[in-house]
Order: C-alpha cells, then sequence, then structure tokens
C-alpha cells in the first residue's frame, strides 16, 4: 500500500494536518494531490482554521494575526505578483485561505479586538487583508506613529501608505509598500487607552474610527480628539460614526447648536455628511455628496438605526429622508427595504404628507419597487405624481402596477380618507384618461380580486374606462361569471351594440378567449360556450401559429369535451397531453379518436405518471394500447405520487394498479438506475441518479408508516423485491447516501428506507463492513415506536432474520 | 419514543467482560470490552447488543487489529486519574507506537478511520503529515513512491504560481 491508495479524505485529513502553506509541496507532486489542493484544500473555510486552529492552539495568536487571504491555487490575477513575492520572507507563517471566505474571516476577526494585544508586537506585525465588507468603504492610511515602518494596507481600495518619513507625497503610490502592513484598527485597540500622544501625518484625520474602537470617552474626549487635529472632513464624519456606533450623546453633542465650530461652522456640513461605512451596507462613500437637502441621507440612517426620533430631530431641522436620491443606492430592492423602514417607523400622517409632497421621489420610488410603502401613502403618492404627468405610454409594466395598485387597496379600509380620494380621482375619470393602461391593469386586478370591495372598484372603473381584450381573456379565465356580463355591459355601452362581434371578429382576441374557457381552472358550467358563441365567438376557430389546440388545453369536465366534439373538434395527436390531470379525458379524447380511426399515443413521462395515479389497471391497459411505456421512473413516480396525494376512493386500487405497474417493467430496465455513473470524484453523479428512487421508496414508508396494513407492506415488499440488482443500489446508499462525519451527503438523509436497505446489506455481509452501518445503529435508537414495530413487520415482510444482529423490536 | 435529550441523559452501559474480535484474516483478539469500546463503532455495537460474543471486523487484518488494541489498551491505562502517566510519557509513547514501516502506518491509517477511533486518526495521519514536511515535490515523489503525472505545462503553472515560496 502506497500513499496514493488512501482514500481521498484520509488524504484530505493528513493534509490538513498541515499548516497550509506546507501543503503547497505535496500538492504538487501528482494531480490527484493536486486535484486534493485546489478542492478541499484551498477551500478550507476561515472560521475552521480558526475554531480548531487558532482556539487549540495549534498556531499561535502571531500567526492567526498573519494570516493572509490567497489562495494556493485558482483564483489566479486577484493580487498582482509584486504582493505575493513581498510575502515571501513571512512564507513560513503565512496561513493560506480563500478569499472568497471573507464573511467567516470577518467574523473571525471581528473577535480579535477583545483579544490581549501587546503593544511591543506591532513592528512585526503583519496583517493584509484582502477584501470583505471589513474593509469595505473603509480608508486606511500608511501611518508612521510610535512604530517606525509601519504601514497600513487596504487592497480593496487604493492602495494608501506612507513610507516612515512620512512624506505626503507618496500617499497615492503603491509602489513603496513595505512588507509590514497592520490595520488601523488594530493600532488603535492596541493603543488603548491612550491614543492621543499618537502623531499622526497631517491630513489624516481618524475620529471616525476612534470613536468607533471606543476610544473616544464622552463629548469631552471628542473635544479632545478634535483638538488633537482629527478634523471632521467630508469622507470622515464623526456624525455618523456617532449614528453608526449607537453614540447618541455625541450625536446629540454634534447636532447641537453649541457645536463646535470646527463641525458645524463649516458650510455644507449636514449636506456633506457621508455615511460611516459597514453599519448600513446599503450605503456607500460616493452615493452620499452633495444631497439636495440637508441631511436627508443621515436621516435615513436614524430611521436605519432605529432612531426615529434622531430622525425625527433632522426632520425638525429640515432633513427631508424621501428627498434623499435613493435611486444611487444598491438598486431597487435597497431602496424598497429604505423605504420600507421609513415607512415603518414614522408615524403615517408624516409619511403620507412627505410622500404627497414629494411627487417627484414617489415617481421615482415607484420605478424602483414602490410596493413596500404602506397601501395608502403608495396610493396617494402615485395618484398625485400621475396626475401631474401628461398621458403615459401604454406599457405592460402599468399594466403590472395596475394590477399591485389594485391588491393594495385589498387592505385599505373601506372608510380609509386615502381610498375615498382614490375614489374621487377615479370618478373623476383623470386616471384612465392620463393612464389608460394602468386603467386597465386594474380593472384586471380587480376582475381577478374576488373580493366585495375590489367589485365596488371594478363598477367604478368600467364606468370611466373600456375593458380591453385582455380584461376579457381575464374576466372569462376568472371564477366570478358575472364578471364577464359586466365587462359585456361596459363594453357595449363604450362600442355599440356591435360591440362584441367586433371583439370576436379578432381571431387571437377570440381564440384566447376560448381558450381562457376551455383552461383546465375554468369552472363556468359548459353551457356557457353557447353564450360565447351567441355573441360571436367561434368554437372551430383554428389556434393561432405556435398555440395549442382548445382540445389540448381542455380542463374541467367532460361534458365540455363532448360539447367540443359536437362542434366539430376532432382530437388529433397533441391533443392528449400530460396537463390533462383527469385520465377520463385522456380516455375520452382516446376513445374519440379511436372513433375517428385516429390511434392517438398517450404522453409519456413521469407528469403522466403523476395523472396516472387515479387510473385503475385496466386504464392502465388501455393507455398502454395507446403507447404508454411503463418505465421504472414511471413506477417510481407512480409510487410516490399515489403516496403523497393520496386519495381516499383509490384505496382499493392502489396495490392492484402499483403491481401491474411493477409488472410491467422489465429487471433490466433498472439498470440504468442503479448503474454506476460517470466517474466523479465525489460519487455525486451517481447519488442524483439514486435519489428519485430512494425519495419515492421513503415517501412510500412515509405514508403508509401510519397504518402498516399488511397489504401494503407486501405491496411494498414487491416494490424492494422488484428492484433487481439491489445489491449495488444498497452498497451505494451505503456509500454514499449515508450521512457520516467526513461524508457529508446534502440531499439524501438517513431514511428508514436506507435503514431497511442497510439492514439488508448486514444481512448479506454477517457484519458491518462500513462505518455508516453504525450510523444506521445509532440512528435506530431514535426511531419511534410506531416505527419499530412497522419496521418490525416489514422485516417479517421481507423476511429478514433477526440472528444476523437486526431486532427491529429491540 | 424517547427524546433526544432522554436519550442523551439516558447512562452509557456499562461494559464488563470481554469480547472477541475477529480480524479480516481470521486473527481472533480477546479483548476486554472497555478496550475495544474504544473504537466508537465497536462501542456503537455493543450497546446495541451486549450479549454478542465476537465481532468481525472484515476491512482490518491481524497485524494492525493487533496494533489498535495495543494503543487502546496503553490509553484506556495511561487516561486513569491515578495511573501516574503524565501527558509527555503518553507523547513519547505515541511516537514509539508510529514508528512502524510506511505500509503499516497507512493500513493502521485505514483501520483508525474505519473502526473510529479519533486520536489513533489524528496521531498517524499527523505521523504521514511531518514525513511529509519541508520537503520539495520531488522529495516526496521519491519517499512515497508516487508518479510524477502531470504534465510539463502542469508543472510550469504551479511552479509559477508559488515561486513566491522559493523565493
Amino acid at each position: 500500500m502506497i500513499l496514493l491508495d488512501l482514500p481521498s479524505d484520509l488524504l484530505v485529513e493528513i493534509l490538513r494536518q498541515l499548516p497550509l502553506l506546507d501543503t503547497v509541496a505535496p500538492c504538487s507532486t501528482c494531480r490527484h494531490l493536486s486535484n486534493l489542493a485546489s478542492g478541499a484544500l484551498t477551500n478550507y473555510p476561515l472560521a475552521e482554521i480558526y475554531e480548531t486552529d487558532w482556539k487549540q492552539k495549534r498556531i499561535s495568536l502571531m500567526v492567526m494575526r498573519r494570516i493572509v487571504a490567497l489562495k494556493i491555487r485558482g483564483n489566479k490575477g486577484s493580487y498582482p505578483a509584486h504582493w505575493l513575492t513581498r510575502l515571501a520572507p513571512y512564507s513560513s507563517h503565512l496561513r493560506v485561505l480563500d478569499v472568497r471566505e471573507s464573511a467567516s474571516f470577518n467574523a473571525a476577526m471581528a473577535d480579535t479586538p477583545a483579544l490581549p494585544v501587546p503593544a511591543a508586537v506591532f513592528p512585526t506585525v503583519t496583517t493584509l487583508y484582502a477584501s470583505g465588507p471589513f474593509l469595505r468603504g473603509t480608508f486606511f492610511m500608511g501611518v508612521d506613529i510610535t512604530f517606525p515602518g509601519l504601514v497600513v494596507l487596504h487592497m480593496g481600495h487604493t492602495t494608501r501608505c506612507l513610507p516612515p518619513d512620512g512624506d505626503e507625497s507618496c500617499r497615492q503610490s503603491p509602489a513603496p509598500v513595505e512588507p509590514r502592513f497592520v490595520q488601523l484598527r488594530w493600532v488603535f485597540w492596541s493603543c488603548r487607552p491612550d491614543p492621543l500622544p499618537v502623531r499622526f501625518p497631517a491630513g489624516c484625520h481618524f475620529v471616525n474610527e476612534m470613536i468607533e474602537v471606543g476610544l473616544v470617552a464622552g463629548t469631552a474626549g471628542l473635544e479632545e480628539v478634535l483638538a488633537a487635529g482629527h478634523l471632521a472632513s467630508r469622507v470622515n464624519n464623526p456624525l455618523w460614526a456617532a449614528v453608526a456606533n449607537g453614540r447618541w450623546d455625541l450625536f446629540d453633542f454634534l447636532t447641537a447648536p453649541t457645536a463646535p465650530d470646527t463641525l458645524l461652522a463649516r458650510p455644507g456640513y449636514l449636506r456633506e455628511a457621508a455615511p460611516p461605512r459597514l453599519r448600513f451596507p446599503l450605503y456607500s462613500i460616493d452615493t452620499c455628496f452633495a444631497k439636495p437637502h440637508p441631511g436627508s441621507t443621515l436621516a435615513v440612517c436614524c430611521a436605519l438605526t432605529d432612531r426615529v426620533d434622531l430622525m425625527q430631530k433632522l426632520v425638525d431641522r429640515g432633513a427631508d429622508p424621501f428627498a434623499a436620491d435613493l435611486s444611487r443606492y444598491d438598486g431597487p430592492s435597497a431602496v424598497r427595504e429604505v423605504a420600507r423602514r421609513i415607512a415603518r417607523k414614522v408615524a403615517p400622517p408624516k409619511v403620507r404628507e412627505w410622500a404627497v409632497g414629494v411627487r417627484k421621489t414617489a415617481r421615482h420610488l415607484h420605478i424602483h419597487g414602490f410596493l413596500s410603502f404602506p397601501p395608502a401613502v403608495q396610493l396617494v403618492a402615485w395618484y398625485e405624481a400621475l396626475m401631474q404627468t401628461p398621458v403615459l405610454e401604454a406599457t405592460s409594466h402599468q399594466r403590472e402596477r395596475g394590477k399591485e395598485l389594485v391588491r393594495i387597496l385589498w387592505d385599505v379600509s373601506p372608510k380609509d380618507p386615502i381610498l375615498r380620494r382614490a375614489q374621487e380621482l377615479l370618478e373623476e375619470g383623470r386616471l384612465a384618461a392620463r393612464c389608460p393602461a394602468l386603467a386597465q391593469g386594474m380593472l384586471e386586478g380587480a376582475i381577478l380580486a374576488l373580493r366585495s370591495q375590489c367589485a365596488a372598484l371594478l363598477d367604478l372603473l368600467l364606468q370611466h374606462t373600456d375593458p380591453s381584450p385582455e380584461c376579457f381573456v381575464v374576466g372569462v379565465a376568472s371564477y366570478k361569471t358575472e364578471n364577464y356580463e359586466k365587462l359585456r355591459a361596459a363594453h357595449l355601452a363604450a362600442r355599440g351594440p356591435d360591440a362584441m362581434r367586433e371583439l370576436y371578429a379578432d381571431r387571437t382576441v377570440c381564440y384566447d378567449i376560448l381558450h381562457a374557457l376551455v383552461s383546465p381552472r375554468w369552472i363556468w358550467s359548459p353551457t356557457h360556450i353557447d353564450r360565447l358563441i351567441a355573441d360571436g365567438a367561434d368554437p372551430m376557430l383554428s389556434p393561432p401559429p405556435g398555440r395549442p389546440r382548445l382540445l389540448a388545453v381542455v380542463g374541467g369536465s367532460e361534458s365540455l369535451v363532448e360539447q367540443l366534439f359536437e362542434a366539430g373538434h376532432v382530437p388529433e395527436q397533441g391533443d392528449v397531453d400530460a396537463q390533462h390531470e383527469q385520465p377520463a379525458i385522456i380516455s375520452l379524447l382516446l376513445r374519440r379518436g379511436d372513433e375517428c380511426g385516429i390511434r392517438l399515443r398517450v404522453p409519456q413521462g413521469p407528469d403522466w405518471a403523476y395523472h396516472s395515479r387515479r387510473s385503475s389497471a385496466k386504464d392502465l391497459r388501455y393507455f398502454m394500447s395507446h403507447g404508454l411505456e411503463v418505465t421504472p421512473s414511471f413506477v417510481l413516480t407512480l409510487i410516490r405520487t399515489y403516496t403523497s396525494r393520496y386519495h381516499p376512493t383509490d384505496q382499493d386500487e392502489l396495490p392492484e394498479l402499483l403491481r401491474f405497474a411493477l409488472r410491467q417493467v422489465a429487471p433490466a430496465a433498472w439498470q440504468p438506475l442503479l448503474a454506476p455513473a460517470a466517474p466523479t470524484t465525489t460519487g455525486r453523479g451517481s447519488l442524483i441518479q439514486l435519489a428519485p428512487a430512494l425519495r419515492a421508496l421513503r415517501e412510500t414508508l412515509a405514508a403508509w408508516r401510519a397504518n402498516p396494513a399488511p397489504d401494503r407492506l407486501r405491496t411494498l415488499s414487491e416494490a424492494l423485491d422488484l428492484l433487481p440488482e439491489r445489491e449495488p443500489l444498497v452498497s451505494r446508499c451505503v456509500h454514499y447516501g449515508l450521512p457520516s462525519k467526513r461524508r457529508p451527503c446534502p440531499g439524501i438523509e438517513m431514511t428508514h428506507v436506507l435503514l431497511v436497505l442497510v439492514v439488508r446489506k448486514w444481512q448479506t455481509c454477517r457484519g458491518l463492513k462500513h462505518p455508516a452501518a453504525r450510523n444506521c445503529i445509532a440512528a435506530r435508537q431514535r426511531w419511534d415506536p410506531t416505527m419499530r414495530v412497522f419496521l418490525e413487520r416489514l422485516c417479517e415482510v421481507a423476511r429478514l432474520s433477526p440472528s444476523v444482529g437486526y431486532r427491529a423490536s429491540s | 419514543m424517547a427524546t433526544p435529550a432522554a436519550a442523551a441523559a439516558a447512562p452509557a452501559p456499562q461494559l464488563e467482560g470481554d469480547i472477541k474480535l475477529v480480524s479480516e484474516d481470521a486473527h481472533e483478539f480477546v479483548t476486554p470490552k472497555n478496550v475495544a469500546a474504544q473504537c466508537k463503532m465497536i462501542k456503537t455495537m455493543l450497546e446495541v447488543s451486549e450479549e454478542q460474543e465476537f465481532i468481525n471486523l472484515p476491512n482490518v487484518k491481524g497485524k494492525e487489529l493487533e496494533k489498535v488494541i495495543e494503543y487502546c489498551r496503553y490509553h484506556v491505562q495511561a487516561d486513569k486519574p491515578d495511573s501516574g502517566v503524565s501527558d509527555n510519557d503518553k507523547k513519547t509513547w505515541d511516537e514509539n507506537f508510529v514508528k512502524v514501516d510506511k505500509e503499516t502506518l497507512f493500513n493502521l491509517i485505514m483501520a483508525a478511520n474505519y473502526l473510529d477511533v479519533k486520536s489513533l486518526l489524528d496521531l498517524t495521519c499527523a505521523t504521514v503529515a511531518n514525513m511529509l514536511k519541508n520537503k520539495t515535490p520531488e522529495e516526496i515523489r521519491r519517499e512515497f513512491n508516487i508518479k510524477n503525472d502531470l504534465t510539463p505545462e502542469e508543472e510550469e503553472e504551479i511552479k509559477r504560481e508559488s515561486a513566491w515560496l522559493y523565493q
């Protein structure tokens, strides 16, 4: 036996005993180890390193702090070569990890300030951060303070560094970076409790950082810091740090009329208020400059930090959170989040006032996802905004918005003044005039709403709006037959007595309405097709190109199918589609086809099996005569659907149908399910193949466990017995399927079926051949009594002998 | 049905007496159950059925099984509070224990994994890891009889990527 004969997981176990950097050499020896390196090793989660290596003292604090976010393999080009070469002197201390773990990294590092960090180590500290929210938005500066050569480097942004002499001209130059880096935060933490003696180069202001790490003790401390030269700037504003860190004492101090001139006397101070970094993920420095309303963004920030009182304070001083240009944030979802939070925190009248007053914002928010506002606010703001605009071009987007508006109205109390205002606007007809597409959308929404409140809205809308053909399609497809009548009346009133005939003269419209009528969800009486015919619909209409025939989409009742037959439709191949949920309709179509001399073929596939659950063995035989192929997947789907969607009236049919289906499958047909997949390193391919079978069997058991009637057990036993080559299946289950500590296998859980299979494997092997069997035993301890009884009986049926070491009742 | 909490609180069964362990090559080892129970796999089996008189271990050969039992027996004794064995003593014993030829070492790793003896698995893996340490790829290939199946391009790429390590 040689090293490479060991299983991959054990090889990884060996490599994991090495410092990650030391794995480079072994992983460069051959392809197998190289693959392990680029797979398991380089994906070492940082948290794991932190937990296992650092906490278990495998590595020292110093080494932990020298964790360098690099990868051995892959991720090429992420870091310039000179970075790597600079790290060379420290290679023996470096740890390599995947920068994609930056979240874990930051989580780990978030704890580090609590660690004792002796200041004496700083001259040699090497800490390098590569990416992640820990850095994003943070400005690091090179500082030459009491530790010569100490350099802060920020890889995520422009490299800023200072040579030891503190020459500011070099600040933006990436070239003279020393191979000793330290994050500024650490400097401050290490300098506690007295950071002020630290000399900072001119122009470097760290008041925010000091607030953040708790170095500013009260307002006096802040004054002291400011006096030491840490001036507020556009990008380094203590007000933000105060908000971000919940230092409301500082906030009050800074926003008080008596605030030091160094801050508030500066023109445009509030306008330039830049958010801090990490605490407000929606923000970035760049988005917060030059807001038209002073303090707007800051007010939003206050809302986000649950300090509505402070937001109110800013609002009282003229800030307007709704005036913040939210479009510059990170997309619609962010805007929705901001709007939702603000709207939730602020008293509704105030929000409403803002929303009405700031139409531009309302429109803007509408574009970006207006729905996060309270319904009433949305409605008013939107209407008010719309009323200020010229006629809008009809777009599907507006139609969708119209439907949304109706949904909003569901939640508005009938007594709400907002609804009354909405009604006024509707009654004035201004909405339909200015935005017809929106009105049509609202019509569709009202039709689909099925609420009495929306019935009134529908009536109101119909007073000013001629329903579009799409509204008719929706109306026919809806569950309320009177909707069609309402639409019809409005259409006739608007267009005259021939309006309906003109409507149906459009072949596409006619077809769409008929299509809606016969769609499977339709619940009208079939006689309504006569109503449509009377209005001018032609049921013999051939479908437009690319659209299915009416027979292919027909649902509801057999009588409707008969009615279409009477109207002259003849079934064709393709009409019998798997979407027909009722085998009775399939049978009817097949029979009608037979009568017309057309031999139709039934659809294949698992979907068809799902619908066949309501069939009998006789039906199945009939379908097989029309081309149905009963495959293993068909049978498995049948088992699954039968048990998961059990219908009481089907109970008696189940064993017969299932047995019949099982007998139709040749033993060799199961082979593809069991054959090994193409070689993969994880065996996942095989697993995916096995998953449906296992799931089906598991669900079968789950469905039957509550009532383990002997008949069903026997049927299940037959199902198991009919799975030929059970052994490979079991082996692979045992190998891949069972959870183990080192081989977690998402997707396949320890199931009772697997347990049964393992028991059989056990019986065969006369011993525990695989660690997974241990899990089996352990899991058995947790079986509930019902399951034990069930399995005991199952074992009887399956003729399992307790002498092999397994006793279901033990 | 016992709740998980109840199950967890249930006292572990006392393992008394001996158990016969049968290796793949039919070697039999009669071992105190508390020693055998250092192997979690065996422990689980014993907990399930205490009446078992022997356990087949078809994946472990006699030679390795004997070593595993030796390891377990030592640590059962050494871990007793009144044993007087210091951590250093244990460390020294472990170091001597794994001074075996490579094939035996690899087989021990397999056996420790199969029998689920975590401390032995860590020990043996660490031993192999130490053998890998501070060696060049070529030295590792020679030491462990690894055939270099990397193409020249792949080798070049690996060298290029890790060049900074060797500067």
